[in-house]
């Protein structure tokens, strides 16, 4: 029994060692290391942003009233015509698209006639006078088509353009009372707007 | 055979793979292609139809031997004129000037005239003119 106790006594302080190695080590790996990269860097300044602007003018305004396409007492087959410079005010280039229709009290007895109808050429010139006032020249962008009661109606979906900063292009705006208009418009009145709207999206 | 079910095997894993994509695509903001616009607009245009109106005809017009001249003020926006004449006005033309010249060695009727807007026309002239046409005596009017 005695050597026996001998034999645990001399095992007890080996182990100790051991979980006190473990322990070290534990410490060791646990604990981060304190430790910093050099670094270095170079400045480049002198770089300012400007954003660019679109501004879209029709004859120099953002909003213009004009009577030259007007008729009154429009017999079928009348039309008139009237040539608008469109007008990159802005900075960078746009594109553009059209929109438009007929309003006022006789709007829905025209547009259900199909009576009114558009034409728009880029690059057209007016030959002719008052009711029979025409577009001549240039590209047909729009053929004729009816008007609708609607004056945000689209016209020209697909951009047109690019028009550069400061750069003009001419539209002649072409109306026609249709030939075979009925005879219960007789005395019917309407307003035409027509917008015109710039976009940046010049892909 | 082999290229149809490898075909098969594929198509199905696209749609593994295109469904998911698509999904994320309907989350994924839009805001970032919005470009800038600028409206520019044009109005003031006003557009009235002809209100038609029918000529005055006045009688008795011009009297001759074997002939009648009829005229009329001309009417504003008128592309032209419609005369019904003849017995019981059953006869017709188009004149483009404000005025008709009937004639014929005996003959009579009624006149009326409408005003042409293109393809409109007004109501006929009132009152209705009745006249006679003689061979060697003053026409008459009324």
């Amino acid at each position: 029994m005695a050597s026996r106790g001998r034999h645990r006594a001399r095992r007890r302080p080996r182990r100790g060692w051991i979980v006190l190695a473990a322990s070290g080590l534990a410490v060791l790996l646990g604990v981060p290391g304190t430790w910093a990269a050099w670094t270095d860097a170079a400045g480049v300044t002198g770089t300012s942003v400007t954003a660019g602007t679109i501004d879209l003018k029709v004859d120099n305004g953002d909003s213009v009233t004009t009577s030259t396409l007007s008729m009154s007492a429009m017999v079928p087959g009348a039309t008139s015509a009237q040539v608008l410079t469109l007008r990159n005010a802005g900075t960078a280039p746009l594109k553009w698209t059209a929109a438009g229709g007929v309003s006022g009290t006789d709007a829905g007895a025209y547009a259900s006639a199909g009576a009114l109808q558009l034409r728009l050429v880029v690059g057209g010139t007016r030959s002719g006078s008052g009711n029979a006032a025409t577009c001549s020249g240039g590209t047909v962008l729009l053929g004729s088509t009816a008007l609708t009661a609607s004056t945000s109606t689209s016209l020209v979906s697909t951009r047109q353009g690019p028009l550069a900063a400061a750069a003009t292009t001419a539209l002649c705006v072409e109306l026609t009372f249709d030939a075979n208009a009925p005879q219960t418009l007789a005395g019917a009145t309407a307003g035409l707007t027509l917008t015109l709207t710039a976009t940046s999206d010049v892909s | 055979m082999r290229s149809r079910a490898r075909g098969g095997h594929g198509a199905r894993r696209l749609r593994r793979v295109a469904l998911p994509s698509v999904g994320l695509l309907a989350l994924a903001p839009a805001a970032w292609a919005a470009p800038w616009t600028d409206p520019a607009s044009a109005t003031g245009t006003v557009l009235t139809a002809v209100t038609p109106v029918a000529p005055t005809v006045a009688c008795p017009g011009a009297l001759g031997i074997g002939s009648i001249t009829f005229a009329w003020p001309a009417v504003p926006n008128a592309t032209g004129y419609t005369v019904a004449y003849g017995l019981g006005g059953g006869q017709s033309t188009t004149v483009t000037s404000p005025s008709i010249t009937l004639t014929g060695l005996v003959s009579g009727g009624r006149l009326s005239v409408r005003t042409d807007y293109g393809a409109w026309r007004s109501a006929p002239s009132s009152p209705t003119r009745t006249y006679s046409v003689l061979l060697a005596a003053v026409s008459t009017c009324s």
